[in-house]
């Protein structure tokens, strides 16, 4: 089955993810190992978000329906996470060391987690039609 | 000093960047004589890991050291990954793969240099 979701493009995103997966995971392991008592919970937000990136990678590089609803689920969480973490450290700087991928909507990290959910989606919405809808 | 390799590495990085878009505007695959340059990346990279443990094992240590030395680990990965994921592809955009990588690498070893920056300072 030759899926065009995972195929062409959508192989480059697949691509740009695993990096951003790699980047997120090692980071929060790093933090954790070296410093976890100075701020553990944007530690394990910025773990949680590397193994999302994990699961996003996965999810878009499978063809087949359930594959993809992983990949809408996941994707929509990393937007809603971006902004929201982005919101929270630019509101409330104190407790939000620079410390994810997500603070201050992905800066430090040229704000490629914002947009690459967003391109993501955008990816998700564009091949579609060539799903087959299977009823549930 | 780490920076000496540091400028070879980004270097390379952007040219085999810019080179996989020349690539993908002609609508060519990756070629050979590309594949050797990316083998001679690969190696470079191998010297920048061995040489950044050498110097933290010596005591010349950055501000970030496990950071530093997971980029100089992690970016070991990210071109033999880019290559096998671009030649398992027929289309396109595939060549573009490698463009990904290669920045991703150039972008990783400027970052490595600014941590590197705090040594000593």
């Amino acid at each position: 089955m030759d899926d065009p979701r995972t195929s062409g493009p959508g192989r480059l995103l697949v691509a740009v993810y695993a990096i951003f997966a790699l980047a997120a995971c090692s980071r929060a392991i790093v933090q954790i190992a070296t410093e976890f008592s100075n701020a553990p919970l944007p530690y394990l937000l910025s773990l949680l978000s590397g193994i999302v990136y994990v699961i996003a990678t996965l999810a878009l590089a499978r063809p087949g329906a359930t594959w993809r609803r992983v990949a809408l689920a996941t994707c929509t969480f990393e937007l809603v996470g971006v902004i929201g973490v982005g919101l929270f450290s630019v509101l409330d700087s104190g407790d939000f060391p620079d410390a994810t991928v997500w603070s201050n909507f992905g800066q430090g990290y040229g704000y490629v987690p914002l947009v690459l959910p967003m391109i993501g989606l955008y990816w998700l919405w564009r091949t579609r039609t060539q799903v087959p809808v299977t009823p549930v | 000093m780490s920076s000496i390799l540091s400028g070879p590495v980004i270097a390379l990085g952007l040219i085999t960047s810019i080179w996989s878009v020349l690539l993908f505007a002609r609508d060519r695959r990756a070629s050979n004589t590309m594949l050797l340059v990316l083998i001679a990346f690969e190696v470079l990279l191998l010297v920048q890991l061995i040489v950044a443990i050498v110097l933290v094992t010596r005591g010349e240590r950055p501000d970030e050291t496990a950071t530093f030395i997971a980029y100089a680990a992690s970016e070991l990965l990210i071109l033999p990954a880019g290559v096998f994921w671009s030649a398992a592809d027929k289309s396109r955009t595939s060549v573009l793969v490698i463009f990904i990588a290669c920045f991703a690498v150039a972008v990783m070893t400027a970052r490595m240099f600014q941590i590197w920056s705090t040594v000593g300072g």
